[in-house]
């Protein structure tokens, strides 16, 4: 998955709700993981 | 701050994966496929690791992978669904699933079943193919159906990798639950 701009956009989509789950499915090294724990 | 379940099958993968974030509390890694059911599956590991998954690669038609990554070996792992393992870790509502399965996006939804009847799951984002990559595995319009089903609209859709025909291969796609739609993107202002 290459998420840039789509994962931008998802973390708009929950910007404003202190997301408290978050799933991974597929994480391989862990790469989006990173960018789902900075923003 | 949100718990990040990391769902990785691949041993070695999964074992980059945990030391990466073994200091890191809000990371949990698990060593499991996510699925359509819970027990153990074959899964194909690719000479790329990114490009492994419980479904080989595709036998006929035009082939629109690079030719590199190819499936070097296969082994048994573990499978799980996402309902039952919420269930069991008591996880009654998820902000964000992140499908990247290579193939397997549309069954893993297919053990979610309960939680998105429920809408107990606010935006799905997940890899799709336009062309088969893997054997048997749905493309697009099985997952974009199967969410619409149950009441998720897709808000966003990119084409990652295209062929050299031209032909979009693959890409990432945004769902949201009615619920989360209207709570949030009806909220906003309309368009002037």
């Amino acid at each position: 998955m290459n998420g840039e701009d789509i994962w931008t956009k998802a973390s708009r989509l929950l910007q404003d709700f202190s997301p408290q789950s978050i799933i991974d499915a597929g994480a391989n090294q862990g790469d989006m993981t990173q960018r789902m724990l900075a923003d | 701050m949100a718990d990040i379940y990391c769902f990785e099958p691949d041993p070695d993968t999964f074992a980059s994966l945990a030391s990466r974030y073994s200091a890191e509390r809000r990371v949990k890694p698990v060593n499991a496929a996510v699925a359509a059911t819970a027990g153990t599956a074959d899964f194909h590991l690719c000479t790329e690791s990114a490009g492994s998954s419980l479904y080989p690669r595709n036998r006929s038609g035009r082939r629109y992978y690079y030719s590199q990554f190819v499936m070097r070996d296969s082994i048994t792992v573990t499978t799980l669904t996402l309902d039952r393992f919420c269930r069991e870790h008591g996880i009654e509502h998820l902000n964000l699933l992140k499908l990247d399965l290579q193939g397997g996006e549309h069954a893993a939804l297919s053990g979610a079943t309960a939680l998105l009847r429920a809408q107990a799951i606010d935006v799905v984002v997940s890899e799709f193919f336009i062309v088969p990559h893997y054997e048997n595995a749905p493309l697009l319009d099985s997952i974009w159906s199967l969410l619409r089903g149950h009441g998720y609209d897709m808000y966003d859709l990119q084409i990652v990798r295209y062929g050299s025909n031209g032909q979009a291969r693959w890409g990432d796609a945004i769902f949201v639950s009615s619920r989360h739609r209207e709570r949030y993107l009806d909220a906003l202002p309309p368009e002037p």
